[in-house]
This record gives C-alpha cells, structure tokens and sequence, in this order.
C-alpha cells in the first residue's frame, strides 16, 4: 500500500500516475487529487498522446464546475496504474484544463472512491489503500498511524 | 546525446519559461522508485494537440508545461 509524498506548500495534491496506451506504451502522469471532482479526466495532449481520438469520441458528457458549464467529449483509457492499482478501459473525460494548471489530470470520485484515503496536509502525506478485505483495513490503519 | 538521453530536470530547466508544452521520450527510469531519469526532446510547442501527436511517436513519454503555473486551481 502506498504513502505518498505530496508538496503541501503547493496547496494542491499532485500525485503520480502511469496511463498506458493500447499498444502497452505509458505515459507518465502528474494528476490531481481533486475529492470534489465526480469523475477523473485528463488533458487532450495525454488522451491523444496516448493513442485515443478524442474528438471521435461519440460520447460526450456536460460537465458542471464551480466555475462553469461545459460539453466535454468521454473516451475509454485503455489502462490507469494509480496508487498501485490497475483501473482498466476506464471511461475518463477530457478535460480542458488551462496550460497553467500544473497537472495532466484530475483524479475524481470514480477513482478515488476505490481507496481509503488519508491525508496529513502539515507533512505532506497520502495514504491510499484499495478496498480488499479485512487485511487492507488493518495495513491502512498501520499506514495511517505511521503517517500521523 | 547518447542512448540514454540527458536527465529530464535538465531538460524541463532548460525550457522553463517558454510558455509552451514539451514532450519527452522517457529512455531511463529510477530502477528501485520507476520514476522516471533521462529522456530526449521530441516536441516543444505551445499547442495540445501538436504536443499529443508528437508522444505518439515516443514508446514511453511525458509531457511537461514550462511556463506559468497557476497558484490556485478551481475545478
């Protein structure tokens, strides 16, 4: 089970994560962390980097942010290794995030949800442990307790 | 450059401020964290789309903005 180092400082939580194509060949990934976020999405350099047309996408998606009301197209992201775990044929959005934004994507609930999170914002700390039986449980708390 | 590229802190400092995206071949990798060390410049353009085809090409690779980056994100 990971612990994850984050930059606090940042005031943002930006984690790694590896997205492959369908021909197997990966992507390294800055994403964030976004608990407010219902579903993940990344940016359209990655999607099509990856191999996927987005604008081919027959499904799209209105997405409502705090700022905003947009169409956004929603492709299947052959695989997503994150916190350890293989998320496959996932459907993801893609997202148009400002060039500023210092992230390839947004991990939202679909993910997160998968996980018991813990976060300790003061050191920089996340926890994430994949719901798997009692055993998960027991190293979360071993996990959590470490991080404190 | 050699085979196993030059390390790609080097590179992202190289381009910092040009307000643009640049595409990296990953060639090398942490062998204990599988983060990863060294790459080669494929692609350095401020436009998404130009920037994704051109990590086609890369059998491993990541992008990178190096320019202004927001202080406060609003999703």
């Amino acid at each position: 089970m990971p612990t994850i180092p984050f930059d606090a400082s940042r005031r943002v939580i930006l984690v790694g994560a590896i997205a492959f194509a369908i021909d197997g060949r990966p992507a390294e990934l800055t994403v964030l962390v976004d608990t407010g976020a219902v579903r993940t999405g990344f940016r359209r350099s990655t999607l099509i980097g990856l191999g996927i047309d987005v604008d081919a996408s027959e499904q799209t998606i209105r997405l409502n942010t705090a700022s905003e009301s947009l169409t956004v197209p929603v492709v299947n992201l052959p695989l997503l290794r994150v916190f350890e775990v293989d998320f496959r044929d996932l459907p993801v959005l893609c997202l148009p995030l400002p060039p500023t934004v210092p992230a390839d994507g947004v991990l939202g609930f679909d993910v997160l949800s998968r996980f018991r999170l813990f976060v300790n914002y003061k050191r920089g700390l996340l926890v994430a442990e994949p719901f798997n039986g009692f055993l998960s449980g027991t190293k979360f708390l071993w996990q959590l307790a470490k991080a404190m | 450059m050699d085979q196993k590229g030059e390390p790609i802190e080097e590179i992202l400092e190289r381009y910092k401020g040009q307000n643009a995206f640049v595409v990296i071949e990953v060639l090398s990798v942490d062998p204990k964290t599988q983060k990863p060390l060294t790459g080669r410049v494929i692609a350095v353009t401020p436009d998404e789309t130009e920037a994704g085809l051109a990590a086609r090409k890369a059998k491993h690779f990541l992008i990178r903005w190096v320019g202004e980056v927001a202080e406060v994100i609003i999703v």
